[in-house]
């Protein structure tokens, strides 16, 4: 299947974020932390989580309440709304295949 | 000057240095953009682009769309292939349709040359020459000269060699264009039967030798054999092609100097460049390919600009 069609997976966070919480490596992710708080603890398990399924070849995007965006480290993909999301889903997909 | 002195952007020929420059300082803001870990930026809100690529060009097509989604313009793509071009709509007809849905911007490949200007004059939007014919590529050249200066400093001065066919690029003609403007000493090389008649009346030399073109400049722009294009055999064969012009590492190793090596892509690797040259560190493809997406969002931001109207 072309990356262009393979479906983007959502997933709904909760807070706390489950430790034990996993996604499939080989797919382009939202995850949606947008209805929770977020905190310190939070961004930490998010980060720690993010790190079991490190990929350059796949997406992970995640949307958070728009007064929030500034606690996170920049290195992150953090956008405010799922339309934002998925866009910046498909900038990455035509940037690995122009080979940016 | 902070404004294009065109309307539409259908040919590097119909462009003034300062518009280049203009391009390319806008370019360099949003290579910054690119670089950040959020690369949009909402300067397209509401405006709407259609994508109209009458000729299959996957590697263009995306660049555009990468490069409208940056900005934040809402897209509207379109290919022949799923339209009713296939069944006599008139391309006046298909725009038209397209322009209904209240489009702003037409961002435009076709296979005959003069398509874009005969668009431009017979609708009401914004067009950019995505590759008329052989005739021009105007971005296309524009990024290439954009890498060229990003590599020397500046482009003035610089001897750059366009190798190939020459006959059938519309890349050839825009760079030809862009790179003279620019102040740069242009040599092309390649089979005579691949150069077109008078070709030196555009302020080029020719240089049949590749290796004595390779050994004048500074930079070579290795084009693809576009066999699509050939309605009749122009060379013996690919392997004589590419004995006499194909660019390889022993031949780079060669010569006296560094060059620096471009290519338009998508690459015949193997007929005009060697793979081990495509990957070495003379070639700067990858960096043309990123600075396709920051001049294609400078140009589109440019002339979209235009769409304010002064009170």
């Amino acid at each position: 299947m072309d990356a262009f069609d393979q479906p983007i997976k959502t997933l709904v966070l909760s807070s706390p974020l489950a430790e034990d919480l996993v996604a499939d490596p080989k797919q382009d992710y939202i995850f949606d932390a947008s209805k929770i708080a977020i905190d310190a603890a939070f961004i930490s398990t998010y980060v720690s989580f993010l790190g079991t399924i490190d990929s350059e070849a796949h997406s992970r995007v995640l949307v958070a309440q728009n007064e929030t965006l500034s606690l996170f480290p920049e290195t992150l993909v953090v956008v405010p709304t799922l339309g934002e999301a998925k866009d910046v889903i498909d900038m990455e997909r035509i940037e690995r295949d122009l080979g940016i | 000057m902070n404004t294009l002195s065109v309307d539409h952007l259908l040919g590097i020929k119909y462009l003034k240095e300062a518009d280049l420059q203009l391009i390319f300082e806008t370019a360099d803001h949003f290579k910054e953009v690119i670089n950040r870990p959020i690369k949009k930026v909402p300067s397209l809100r509401d405006v709407t682009i259609a994508n109209l690529f009458f000729e299959n060009s996957t590697r263009t097509k995306l660049s555009f769309e990468l490069a409208e989604k940056r900005l934040s313009a809402d897209i509207l793509n379109f290919s022949a292939a799923q339209s009713s071009v296939k069944k006599g709509e008139t391309l006046i007809d298909t725009v038209n349709n397209i322009l209904a849905m209240k489009v702003d911007m037409v961002v435009m490949r076709h296979p005959n040359p003069g398509a874009a200007e005969f668009l431009s004059k017979n609708v009401d939007a914004i067009v950019v020459n995505a590759g008329d014919g052989t005739h021009e590529h105007p971005t296309q050249a524009l990024l290439d000269a954009y890498s060229i200066r990003e590599r020397f400093g500046e482009v003035a001065g610089k001897r750059i060699v366009i190798v190939g066919d020459i006959l059938h690029s519309r890349v050839a003609l825009s760079n030809i264009f862009a790179l003279n403007m620019l102040g740069a000493e242009v040599k092309v090389c390649g089979p005579k039967s691949l150069l077109p008649k008078h070709i030196e009346s555009l302020g080029v030399t020719i240089e049949p030798d590749l290796k004595k073109a390779l050994s004048w400049c500074d930079a070579a722009n290795m084009l693809r054999v576009q066999n699509e294009r050939m309605d009749k055999s122009y060379f013996p064969s690919i392997r004589e092609y590419t004995q006499l012009y194909g660019l390889t590492l022993p031949l780079l190793k060669s010569l006296r100097k560094e060059i620096t090596i471009l290519h338009p892509g998508p690459m015949n690797r193997g007929v005009e460049i060697s793979s081990d040259v495509a990957d070495s560190e003379h070639a700067i493809i990858l960096d043309q390919v990123e600075n396709g997406v920051a001049i294609r969002m400078a140009v589109i931001y440019l002339l979209a600009a235009k769409l304010i109207k002064p009170q």
